[in-house]
């Protein structure tokens, strides 16, 4: 397997919920 | 007994009492949930404002897979290889920022102007005495739903069909029948609650048939070495066209103008949980996403040739991969997980249907001036979900050949008309009611014109167009008319105030 199929079937989708993790730790709102 | 698709197969005793077990579950959830539901509309179509951070993530993430993702990602991902990664990235990466930044502030306005819908809260937010924004917002829901939702029921026909060998019609009344039982009686609740349920069952079936399946044919090494010799360009994601890239992401453009995704974020108790949500949803949503991409992929390692398939349909792949490798009582399983994505986004679409009959046109425009009792009311809604079953299975049968282009014809016209009017009425003080009126009624007809010029449609999926011309003119209108009194004030009031 080459570079662009380990991204299209494992790097991607572990990129999109880094993402969700991400804007988790970031947008704590006050009060939280 | 013989299928449609002329395949004989036999249902296992199983299979089918797995699958009544769940049946089951799914019907007591609904008695469970009507006595709550019962009380009144707020409590029959958002379950009061009171669910939790988990049920909200699941409910909203499988409300909006229908079947599209169990029967046509995974049938996509046969046809088309790696390349359909694309059809799921648009929509998942989409809902992530729904949850944290949407939801949140949709759930506090609408909390705060008691609004129960999506008419609601534009009339609201527009300040709209003349009924216009409502009437209007409600045609293009019903329009639209209708078509969604009589998909749902054929979908679930055919996977009766595929499963248990049953005539299709027999499929899609058994599937009306037990989506009407549960909505009736327990509402928003039930819904939600069958929602969860549901997603255990879609993410298991998603992520247990490719692993077993590939275990079967001697594990990964052996089928990427099929793949390869089959097309050596099926797993890489980018043997595709730029446009045809572009139009899959688009398919996320949707995700903010469908109402019965909308309303999930409406019903949670804690607007600020909606953070834990977008985590526990984004999992959920990659998990069954690539799971089915998976299917598809390994599917294609096992039948190189389409015809090998039920009437040569890769959309039959899901439940025929099934039945070639799993425990009859896992088959079950795999069809409840089929019925599952049909059922809840089913359920949440008469409920949307149904709010905008029952609160919007009765409650809020016939009956404005009368005070008529929230039983009352909540009688109404569950007549109208009974006559929008009977309306579906109408259309359904009318339309019995466009199943899959019917839904992403839907998703698409309900994405281009509330998405770009829902956002920028939500974080754009500027936009006034003309605009509104404008880019609901630009997105419908440009998502209709669009998909009926063959060359359009060829060209680009209906969305991304309508999209960008409806937000373009919400817009540009704006701009041209005033907006509603306090506007500043009140979008001020439900913007979240991070830490720093």
């Amino acid at each position: 397997m080459g570079f662009a199929e380990i991204f299209g079937l494992f790097i991607l989708p572990a990129a999109i919920i880094l993402l969700s993790l991400i804007l988790y730790i970031f947008f704590k709102e006050e009060g939280e | 007994m013989e299928n449609a698709a002329g395949i004989t197969i036999q249902a296992d005793p199983l299979a089918l009492l797995s699958f009544l077990l769940y049946l089951l579950v799914i019907i007591f959830i609904g008695v469970f949930s009507a006595k709550y539901s019962s009380s009144g509309l707020p409590e029959f179509f958002l379950a009061g404002r009171k669910l939790k951070e988990f049920v909200v993530a699941l409910s909203a993430v499988v409300s909006g897979r229908s079947a599209w993702l169990l029967v046509g990602v995974t049938g996509m991902a046969f046809t088309i290889g790696a390349p359909a990664v694309w059809a799921v990235t648009g929509y998942i990466t989409a809902e992530v920022f729904l949850f944290i930044f949407v939801g949140k502030r949709l759930r506090r306005y609408t909390a705060k102007m008691e609004n129960l819908t999506l008419p609601d809260f534009f009339e609201s937010r527009f300040k709209d005495e003349s009924r216009i924004l409502r009437i209007l917002s409600v045609f293009i829901i019903l329009i639209f739903m209708i078509s969604y939702v009589a998909s749902q029921f054929q979908a679930g026909g055919k996977a009766f069909s595929t499963s248990f060998g049953v005539s299709e019609t027999s499929g899609i009344l058994v599937t009306a029948v037990i989506v009407l039982v549960y909505t009736v009686l327990g509402g928003f609740l039930a819904v939600s609650l069958t929602d969860m349920i549901q997603a255990f069952f879609m993410i298991f079936a998603l992520l247990i048939l490719p692993v077993i399946a590939t275990i079967h044919a001697g594990g990964w090494e052996e089928i990427l070495t099929i793949l390869q010799n089959f097309n050596p360009k099926f797993l890489n994601p980018f043997a595709f066209s730029t446009g045809g890239i572009i139009g899959f992401l688009g398919i996320g453009l949707g995700s903010p103008g469908n109402p019965h995704i909308l309303v999930r974020y409406m019903s949670i108790a804690d607007p600020k949980a909606l953070r834990k949500s977008c985590v526990i949803g984004t999992v959920w949503n990659t998990l069954m996403a690539w799971g089915a991409v998976f299917i598809g992929l390994v599917g294609r390692a096992y039948y190189l040739k389409p015809e090998a398939l039920p009437g040569g349909d890769p959309e039959n792949l899901f439940p025929y991969l099934a039945s070639s490798h799993l425990h009859p009582l896992l088959l079950g399983v795999i069809t409840a997980s089929i019925l599952a994505a049909i059922m809840s986004t089913a359920d949440s679409q008469l409920l949307v249907a149904s709010s905008g009959i029952a609160r919007d046109i009765y409650q809020k425009t016939v009956a404005k001036d009368k005070t008529v009792p929230e039983k009352r009311l909540v009688s109404i809604s569950r007549i109208t979900v009974l006559s929008l079953v009977i309306a579906s299975l109408v259309f359904g049968v009318l339309a019995k050949k466009f199943v899959f282009w019917l839904v992403l014809f839907a998703w698409g016209g309900l994405g281009a008309s509330f998405g770009p009017t829902l956002l920028l009425s939500l974080f754009w003080k500027r936009t006034t009611k003309a605009g509104v009126i404008t880019g609901l009624v630009a997105g419908t007809v440009v998502t209709i014109v669009w998909n009926q010029v063959a060359f359009l449609k060829d060209f680009l999926y209906e969305l991304v167009p309508a999209f960008f011309v409806s937000f373009l003119l919400t817009f540009f209108v704006s701009l041209l008319t005033s907006p509603p009194e306090n506007a500043e004030s009140e979008l001020k009031s439900i913007a979240a105030k991070y830490k720093r």
